[in-house]
C-alpha cells in the first residue's frame, strides 16, 4: 500500500488509475458494475417504491411500506423460515459428509480415482435434470423408491406432497448433488497437509481421532470456513429445486426466500416489493457471512 | 521494483498508451449508452418498407408457429412496401423465455408491433395501457366473424384488444365400457349422443361415481392435482357452474365472492370427491388411457393420443358436471394475438392481427392440431367438430364457456385457486378455512392496486 501511495503522489491520482495495471481491470470492473452493482443499486431504489412491472412510468415513492409489509406478510415470514430450515438440514450434513468423503478418497490410488469420479458426477448434472430425476425416483405411485417400500411392506410416501416430508426431501436432493464440490475442495486441502505431521503423531502414539482433531482440522480450517460460508450462502439462495419439484408447495412448506421473491417479481409483477425482499435477503446474507468469519477467526 | 515509468520519454509513451486505451473505452461508452429509440432516426422516406415485428411464444416448428410465419408472408405479399418479421421466443414455463422478454420490453418501452399473450392477462395489459384497441381499426364485419367467446375474452370494457383464430376447451373423458360394466346408464339423446343438456348435476356425478368406485375398487375419477395454471383452467368451471364467482366486477374484490355461499358449496363438492376416494390425491400417470380411471378431466390433446396409442379403448366425452341449473360452465381460453400501442403503424398492426387470426389460420390450425375453429362461418363446415363426441366440446364452448376473471391480480387468483385445490387434495384444513386464507392473500395483493 505504501508503494501505491508513493506512486499516486508521484504521478497523480488520475494518471495512476488510467496509466497503470488498473486499466486492465476495467473490463471486469465494467461487467461487475453493469450486472451486479448497478442492479443492486436499482433494487435498493425500487424497494422504496410501488413499482408494478406493467406500469414502469407510474412509480411512486412509498418509503418503508414494502419493508413493513415483509414483516406483516406471513408468506414472506414462512419463506424466510423455510430457508433457515434448509440451512439447518443441509449445511452441517454437507460440510461433515464432504469432509468424511474427502478423507476417504484423499489418498491417491486407482480405486480412489474411480470413487472421486463417481462422487463428483452428480455435480456436473444440471440442477433441473437432477430435480426431475429424483422426482421420478420418488414418485408416489410408480417411483422405484416407493415400489421398493411397498415390497417391504411399508406404505408409499408422498415425498413431495406431504408438507412434513417435502422440505427434508428437497434438502436431501440438494445435499446429494452439492456434496461433491465441497468434497473436492476439502480433498485438495487434505492433500496439502504434510505427512510428516501424521508420522510424528504416530510416533507420539496418537489415535485416529486425535490426529483428526489436532492435525487435520486445524490444517484445513481456512478451507473449512470457506466451504461453510459458501454452502450456507448457497443454501440460502436455493430456488430451482423447490420451483421444479414442488413450486413452493405443498402449502408453501418448501418455498424459499428467493422463490417467494421470484413469484412476487415475475408472476405478480410487484417489482417494488420483490426488491425489498431482495435487499433484506442480501443484508441477511452479509450479516451471516460476516458472523461466520468472525466466529471462526476468533476460535 | 520500479512499477511506473518515470523518465520524460517514458512519460510521452505512456500518454500515448493511455490515449490508445481511452479511445475505445469512450467509443464503447457512447455506443452502449445510445438510446434504442434512435431507430426512430431511420429515414421516414417513402421508399423504406414499413417494418412490423411480431413476437410469438411458440417455436417455428410448432403448427401455430408455422401458421404465423405463413400468414406473415401472405401479409407482405398483400401489402406493398411492408415487411413483417416474426420472432419465435419459446415459452419455457413461468417467468421464462417469452414472458421474460415481454416483461423486459415493457420496462424499457421496446415492445414490438404485435405480440401473443395469454387471454387471461389481457385485462392487466389493458390496465397498463400497453395494447391497441383493435375495434378502432377493424370493421364490425371482421370482428363479428369471430366466435363470441373469442371477442369477449379479448375485450375489456367496450374495446377489443386481442383475437385468435382458434379456441381451446378441455373436455371430460369417460370410459364407455367401464360405465356399462358398472351398470351406469349413459345419458343419450335420440341419436345416442350425450349432449350438453343431459349434463350431470353435482348429485348425479356423485351418485354415479360412487357406483363406479364400488365396482372398480379404486378412485374412478382422474384429476391432475399439480398446483399450476391447470387447476384454474380445468377445474374452475366446476365452481362457476354453481353460480359462483371468484372475484367481483372490478377484478379486485374477492371478499364476498371467493368466499360466497355458492363458491364454498362448489369447493365442498370437490372436497367430497376427494374425501370419499372418488378422486385420488396421487393420480396415476395415464390412468384413463390404461383403464384405471373411468372419468378424466384432461386436455383435448388426449384425443389424438388415445386414437394413436390406445385404439382399443372405448372412450367418449361427457359434459362438465354443473351445480345449479342454467349455469353449466366449460373451460376455455388460450394465447391470443394483440397489437401494442408502441407500433408506429396502428392501422397496419391491427390489420396484421386480423390476418394472423383469419379464417385460413383457423382452418390450418384445425387441420394441423385439431383445434376448434375460431370463426363462426367455419363451425358448420368443420369436419372434426360436426360429429360427436367432439361436437360436445364445441357445444359446451359456444354455449357455456365461462370467461376467466378479467383482473390485474389474475396470477394471484390462479395461485390461490391452486392453494385451495391443493389444500383439498391433501385434506389440510376445512374448505372454509382454505377459502378464507385464499381471500386474505388475494385481498392483500389487490390492496396494492386499490391504493393507486
Amino acid at each position: 500500500m505504501d508503494k501505491v501511495r508513493k506512486n499516486i503522489n508521484k504521478s497523480g491520482v488520475l494518471n495512476f488509475f488510467f496509466c497503470s495495471k488498473f486499466l486492465f481491470l476495467l473490463p471486469a470492473f465494467a461487467l461487475i458494475t453493469v450486472f451486479v452493482i448497478y442492479p443492486l443499486i436499482l433494487a435498493v431504489g425500487y424497494s422504496f417504491t410501488d413499482y408494478y412491472l406493467l406500469k414502469p412510468n407510474d412509480v411512486s415513492w412509498i418509503g418503508l411500506d414494502n419493508y413493513i409489509e415483509i414483516v406483516k406478510d406471513k408468506y414472506a415470514r414462512s419463506a424466510f423460515f423455510n430457508s433457515a430450515k434448509y440451512v439447518i438440514y443441509i449445511v452441517p450434513l454437507q460440510v461433515a459428509l464432504s469432509l468424511f468423503l474427502a478423507n476417504l478418497i484423499a489418498k491417491k490410488s486407482k480405486v480412489n480415482t474411480f470413487f472421486r469420479t463417481a462422487f463428483f458426477s452428480p455435480y456436473i448434472l444440471s440442477i433441473i435434470v437432477v430435480s426431475l430425476l429424483w422426482k421420478n425416483i420418488l414418485d408416489p405411485n410408480a417411483g422405484i423408491f416407493n415400489v421398493f417400500l411397498a415390497d417391504l411392506g411399508f406404505s408409499k410416501q408422498g415425498f413431495f406432497t406431504d408438507p412434513d416430508l417435502a422440505l427434508p426431501t428437497i434438502s436431501f436432493i440438494i445435499l446429494w448433488q452439492g456434496i461433491s464440490f465441497q468434497m473436492l475442495i476439502l480433498m485438495a486441502a487434505l492433500q496439502d497437509i504434510p505427512s510428516t505431521l501424521y508420522e510424528a503423531a504416530d510416533i507420539e502414539g496418537a489415535n485416529g481421532w486425535q490426529k483428526f482433531k489436532y492435525i487435520t482440522l486445524p490444517s484445513i480450517k481456512g478451507q473449512l470456513v470457506f466451504v461453510l460460508i459458501v454452502v450456507t450462502t448457497g443454501t440460502f439462495k436455493i430456488i430451482i429445486e423447490p420451483l421444479v419439484l414442488t413450486n413452493g408447495g405443498p402449502d408453501g412448506s418448501t418455498a424459499s426466500i428467493l422463490l417467494y421473491m421470484f413469484d412476487q417479481g415475475t408472476r405478480y409483477r410487484q417489482i417494488g416489493y420483490s426488491s425489498a425482499i431482495t435487499v433484506v435477503f442480501a443484508f441477511m446474507l452479509i450479516i451471516i457471512a460476516a458472523a461466520q468469519r468472525k466466529l471462526f477467526k476468533e476460535e | 521494483m520500479e512499477t511506473f515509468p518515470q523518465n520524460a520519454g517514458g512519460g510521452k509513451r505512456l500518454k500515448k498508451l493511455c490515449s490508445f486505451f481511452m479511445i475505445p473505452a469512450l467509443i464503447f461508452g457512447l455506443t452502449a449508452c445510445t438510446d434504442s429509440a434512435s431507430k426512430s432516426a431511420v429515414s421516414a422516406s417513402n421508399d423504406k418498407p414499413k417494418e412490423l415485428t411480431v413476437w410469438v411464444h411458440v417455436p417455428a416448428e410448432d403448427p401455430e408457429g408455422k401458421n404465423y410465419d405463413l400468414r406473415a408472408k401472405e401479409f407482405e405479399q398483400q401489402h406493398k412496401n411492408v415487411k413483417v418479421t416474426v420472432e419465435h421466443i419459446a415459452k419455457t414455463g413461468e417467468g421464462s423465455g417469452y414472458i421474460d422478454r415481454l416483461n423486459a420490453a415493457i420496462t424499457t418501452g421496446d415492445l414490438p408491433d404485435v405480440i401473443t399473450l395469454e387471454s387471461v392477462h389481457t385485462a392487466s395489459y389493458v390496465d397498463s395501457d400497453i395494447l391497441l384497441p383493435l375495434n378502432k381499426y377493424l370493421g364490425k364485419d371482421v370482428i363479428n366473424s369471430y366466435l363470441d367467446t373469442i371477442v369477449k375474452s379479448g375485450s375489456v370494457g367496450n374495446n377489443l384488444y386481442a383475437l385468435q383464430s382458434f379456441e381451446l376447451s378441455a373436455p371430460v373423458f369417460y370410459n364407455v365400457d367401464l360405465f356399462k360394466a358398472a351398470g351406469i346408464e349413459i345419458p343419450a339423446d335420440k341419436n345416442g349422443n350425450w349432449t350438453l343438456d343431459l349434463a350431470w348435476s353435482y348429485d348425479d356425478f356423485l351418485e354415479n361415481t360412487r357406483i363406479l368406485k364400488k365396482f372398480m375398487g379404486q378412485a374412478p375419477v382422474h384429476m391432475f392435482t399439480d398446483k399450476n395454471g391447470w387447476q384454474m383452467y380445468a377445474h374452475s368451471p366446476i365452481i362457476f357452474s354453481n353460480d359462483a364467482q371468484l372475484v367481483g366486477k372490478n377484478g379486485l374484490d374477492t371478499d364476498g365472492y371467493l368466499n360466497s355461499k355458492n363458491t364454498i358449496e362448489a369447493f365442498n363438492f370437490i372436497n367430497t370427491l376427494f374425501r370419499e376416494g372418488i378422486v385420488s390425491p396421487t393420480p396415476k400417470e395415464n390412468a384413463f388411457a390404461t383403464g384405471k380411471a373411468a372419468i378424466s378431466f384432461e386436455g383435448p390433446w388426449l384425443i389424438d393420443a388415445l386414437k394413436k396409442d390406445y385404439p382399443n379403448l372405448h372412450w367418449s366425452l361427457m359434459p362438465y358436471p354443473y351445480g345449479k341449473k342454467g349455469h353449466n360452465s366449460a373451460p376455455h381460453g388460450t394465447w391470443y394475438v394483440a397489437a401494442t400501442k408502441h407500433t408506429k403503424y396502428p392501422e397496419l398492426a391491427a390489420e396484421l392481427v386480423a390476418h394472423l387470426t383469419n379464417k385460413d389460420s383457423a382452418k390450418a390450425m384445425e387441420d394441423a392440431a385439431g383445434l376448434i375453429p375460431g370463426h363462426k362461418e367455419l363451425l358448420a363446415s368443420s369436419k372434426l367438430y360436426s360429429e360427436y363426441p367432439r361436437k360436445l366440446m364445441l357445444d359446451q364452448l359456444v354455449q357455456t364457456a365461462h370467461l376467466k376473471p378479467k383482473s390485474p391480480i389474475f396470477p394471484v387468483l390462479e395461485d390461490v385457486f391452486g392453494d385451495i385445490m391443493e389444500g383439498i387434495t391433501l385434506d389440510r384444513d376445512s374448505v372454509e378455512n382454505l377459502v378464507q386464507a385464499a381471500v386474505d392473500k388475494s385481498e392483500r395483493e389487490a390492496s396494492r392496486f386499490k391504493k393507486k
